[in-house]
């Protein structure tokens, strides 16, 4: 029998408190008030700013639970395009929970998992990224033994075959674009000049099902967490480490409800490695950098000072912060799997954070996630800019 | 579409919310017009700015107060002047209601639509259009919340008076509905702060009032001729939508200083001495007398730290904060202050800053520059979850002492909805003085559960009763619409006629304004001419 990732199932009946209890007060909406110094920069819910009806904030969504709930109102186009537009970017939670411990990211999740369970959700949009898990286990259509492309040249141990210490997961996007290997290779390199002994699944390694799990196809996400924590006990391994904090939330959020693990993000390593001083970063990288905090690492998991401590310990790197930063940080528009329908929309966000990556004068955005250096770099296509993106491992790599 | 799998006997009991018929009026909201109307509306306002999808409906059906779901038909987000005329004049066409929705923020379900209707939510009308930092005063449109405003204000060295309520409310429909700040009253209220408007009439003609009517300079006077601007307080669109509104501005002062004056005695009539001495003396930025519990939700985080605080604390506490434009300035102001109140008033405690950070130092979420960014800078944020009831009024400072305790009794807030809640004797009222002078505002608040009935039922009593309390012994009730609204509870009603004989005539004068401005009862329509009486809002 199939192993149930999330044994006993939440519902979103059991959120009726949560829903019922909003007392629409609209913090939610935006940013932090007393961190709020510029009003350029107040705002803080992509869905909300780009489509101002009250559905496509917190709590409109939360109201459409709860009329669901008391089966006032059946699911239409509005609703799925609402639920479907919100980038779980987990601003308004973040800004509710604080002050009436009301949790609207959980409402608005298990609405998708609703959607999807009552055959609502719309999937036609999603249709191709569905069909690829299905055929390739990767949400892109990359074969698997295309998705380790990015090894070859590289001396990297397979944990299937060698007792690793860590396992490297690598993720969906890592493996499936050529734009990020190189942003791999570096997350590789830095483990291996600090003298981490890691290795990966190889082509055995399966989607983390992030994506699956962002529509709300909880079913099927719990194949890939079923297969992957397959692949860990196989190869032996209770310590990981990825990059790609989509599967990084993914794994310690849901799998560890299956599996004893500890996971850890390449950036809590990284800034650990620098403090033993495993790794000791000499050569002066000159750039004015601005850090953005991704959603699923930073609101999600809490982890907020260790990229920047990285950050800091490279020569000649000028740190600078977003006016929406930490907490306040804007999603960079490629939260909730958006993109697979309305990409229009998340290059609209996506736009928005380079325009404020500008206004503080930054000459290069720094992150820790895949999903956003694709964005943004399309976004820079798009817009002409002459901001350079780096993710944190390759950053790192050029000071080694 | 398919069907969600509900369950079917779910279904077949299920209640929909729809809107009322008023019986008087019932060529209003006609089916066969709706259709016409929303197509209208998306050719004047554009495809994507009006919709009847229930579930862009739901969001506008309920609000924070505990009134009863009422759906609208239509809603439309018009992005000008010139789209509010069309919505208008789209209304007047088809006989459709429209109600006005700022950002939707109220709690006494003022900005739901009674008879469905066009909710006009104006959240993309969202500009400051003018912004004078040495004049001290700004333009902007109904979508400006405090959040945005207030970080506009101090990047031109002026702030804006911080409402009772949270960042995120609209500063017009605030301003327009007394507005009632968290601890500046010595400006006075927000709507005494309104120095001329814009609005579109119900016939979709538009009426500027005071500069703004002629292009002159702002910032002096609200002139030329009768200030009609007072037409739109309390009114809660009945009379139109405003559009445009110009409102002071005050200094920010850079450096701040803070005493805290406190008194473990249950003595509010020294309190309501001292606070009137302080309001004198004018040397405070902001001033007001706090219970031990209202100190707790204001400096905690979260109601399990709220109550940590209202433990830590007096019963009664004077939070006195002074600016400067030099820290010696701000220090002196404090200073003297403190002499005054330890000459005048020994048996009071007192609490200086060190004494308090002492006390709290456990306590890593007090925060004291947060604590005075947040009075002088950020609005409150509202904590308590759930259904909130205000309770807002003025009188004199002497006056309040003998009744705070009777309505304290009857409206015991905060009732537990969950176990974090703080506990109902923490309930607690605040006091501070008008305008340096002896008169006071006093609020009081009530938490509830929307869907818990039986919780409903007993705060409304005791909103009722506190009420009824407050006006039979001639309080004035600081957010005017609680005054015009019939039928809110029936010891309100009593309490009204035996408060106020003059209603009748006031409420006549009214209701022929109305018929005169909206001659097809369209705008915000509660008023029924024949009566001349709003219709209840609730129950």
């Amino acid at each position: 029998m199939k192993r149930r990732i999330t044994a006993p199932r939440e519902t979103l009946a059991e959120l009726r408190e949560d829903f019922s209890l909003c007392g629409k007060c609209k913090l939610c909406q935006g940013v932090m008030a007393q961190q709020c110094d510029d009003p350029r920069f107040w705002r803080n819910c992509p869905s909300g700013t780009r489509f101002r009806y009250e559905a496509y904030y917190a709590p409109g969504k939360l109201e459409m639970a709860r009329c669901l709930d008391l089966v006032e109102i059946e699911p239409d186009e509005m609703m799925q395009h609402a639920v479907y537009t919100c980038m779980l970017c987990g601003s308004c939670d973040d800004r509710c929970y604080p002050v009436k411990q009301l949790h609207p990211l959980w409402v608005l999740q298990l609405l998708r998992e609703q959607a999807v369970a009552d055959e609502w959700a719309p999937l036609d949009y999603f249709s191709e990224m569905l069909s690829n898990l299905e055929k390739t286990d990767n949400p892109y259509g990359v074969p698997a033994g295309k998705r380790v492309a990015w090894e070859k040249g590289m001396d990297i141990k397979n944990a299937l075959e060698e007792k690793v210490e860590w396992l490297l997961f690598v993720g969906d996007d890592y493996s499936s674009f050529t734009s990020l290997t190189p942003r791999i290779k570096a997350v590789a390199k830095v483990l291996q000049a600090a003298g981490v002994d890691f290795g990966t699944l190889g082509s055995a390694e399966v989607s983390s099902g992030s994506a699956a799990l962002l529509i709300g196809d909880r079913d099927f996400f719990e194949n890939f967490a079923d297969a992957n924590i397959s692949l860990f006990e196989q190869a032996g391994v209770t310590k990981i480490v990825t990059a790609d904090c989509h599967a990084y939330a993914a794994i310690k959020d849901e799998y560890t409800k299956a599996a004893d693990l500890e996971v850890k993000s390449f950036a809590e390593v990284a800034a650990q490695l620098i403090k033993d001083g495993a790794l000791k970063p000499s050569k002066e990288v000159k750039v004015k950098a601005v850090y953005h905090d991704p959603c699923r690492l930073g609101r999600r998991e809490g982890i907020f000072d260790e990229p920047r401590a990285v950050l800091e310990a490279i020569p000649g790197l000028e740190l600078l912060e977003f006016e929406r930063a930490r907490k306040n940080a804007l999603c960079c528009g490629g939260g909730g799997s958006v993109f697979f329908w309305e990409p229009e929309f998340a290059l609209w966000v996506t736009k928005e954070r380079l325009f404020e990556a500008e206004h503080v004068g930054a000459e290069a955005i720094v992150t820790a996630c895949p999903i956003c250096v694709r964005l943004f770099e399309d976004g820079i296509k798009e817009t002409k800019s002459k901001l350079k993106v780096y993710d944190l491992a390759e950053i790192l790599d050029k000071a080694l | 579409m398919a069907k969600s799998r509900i369950r079917e006997e779910l279904r077949a009991r299920r209640v929909v919310h729809r809107p009322l018929v008023m019986e008087k009026d019932p060529d209003h909201n006609r089916v066969e017009n709706l259709g016409k109307a929303l197509d209208a509306l998306k050719e004047a306002l554009g495809e994507e700015w009006a919709s009847d999808a229930p579930s862009v409906l739901c969001g506008y059906a309920r609000d924070q107060s505990f009134t009863p779901a009422s759906y609208p038909h239509i809603v439309c987000l018009p992005a000008s002047t010139e789209d509010v005329q069309a919505v208008y004049r789209i209304a007047n066409e088809h006989l459709i209601d429209v109600m006005p929705f700022g950002t939707g923020l109220t709690t006494a379900g003022l900005a739901l639509p009674p008879y469905g209707g066009i909710i006009c939510d104006l959240r993309r009308m969202e500009q400051i259009l003018e912004i004078d930092g040495e004049n001290m005063w700004a333009t902007i449109q109904p979508g400006v919340n405090y959040l945005f405003f207030q970080a506009a204000a101090q990047q031109v060295g002026c702030r804006v008076l911080n409402p009772s309520t949270s960042a995120t409310a609209g500063v017009i429909s605030n301003h327009l509905f007394c507005n009632i700040n968290t601890m500046s009253s010595k400006y006075g209220f927000g709507m005494d702060n309104i120095l001329d408007v814009e609005a579109v009439l119900p016939t979709g003609e538009i009426l500027k009032t005071g500069a703004m009517s002629y292009g002159a300079a702002k910032g002096a006077v609200a002139g030329p001729g009768p200030d009609i601007s007072c037409l739109f307080r309390y009114a809660f669109g009945t009379y139109g939508i405003v559009t445009k509104m110009t409102v002071r501005l005050y200094p920010e002062a850079p450096f701040h200083q803070q005493i805290f004056p406190a008194l473990e005695e249950d003595r509010l009539d020294l309190f309501a001495e001292a606070l009137y001495e302080v309001a004198q003396d004018n040397l405070s930025l902001e001033l007001a007398h706090l219970m031990n519990s209202f100190y707790g939700i204001f400096m905690g985080d979260n109601n399990k730290e709220a109550s940590k605080v209202a433990e830590l604390m007096p019963r009664h506490n004077m939070v006195t904060i002074f600016g400067g434009e030099t820290e010696e300035e701000a220090d002196l102001k404090a200073d003297l202050t403190q002499r005054m109140i330890e000459e005048k008033f020994p048996m009071f405690d007192f609490l200086p800053k060190e004494a308090l950070l002492d006390m709290t130092e456990d306590y890593d979420f007090i925060d004291m520059d947060k604590w005075v960014k947040f009075f002088n800078v950020t609005v409150r944020v509202q904590r308590v979850r759930g259904s909130f009831m205000i309770g807002a009024l003025i009188d004199k400072l002497d006056n309040m002492v003998g009744i705070e305790k009777t309505m304290r009794t009857a409206c015991t807030n905060q009732v537990g909805t969950t176990d974090d809640a703080l506990p109902p004797d923490d309930a607690s009222t605040y006091l501070q003085p008008y305008h340096m002078g002896r008169s006071a505002y006093m609020e009081y608040d009530m938490y509830t559960n929307q869907a818990d009935k039986d919780d409903l039922l007993r705060i409304l009593m005791g909103y009722g009763r506190a009420t009824a309390t407050a006006m039979s012994q001639g309080m004035i009730i600081a957010a005017g619409g609680g005054a015009l609204i019939k039928g809110v509870v029936p010891m309100m009603d009593l309490a009204m006629q035996a408060a106020q004989p003059n209603m009748v005539q006031f409420m006549d004068a009214l209701t022929k304004m109305k018929m005169a401005l909206d001659p097809n009862n369209i705008s915000n329509r509660r008023w029924e001419y024949d009566t001349g009486c709003m219709k209840k809002v609730f129950l």
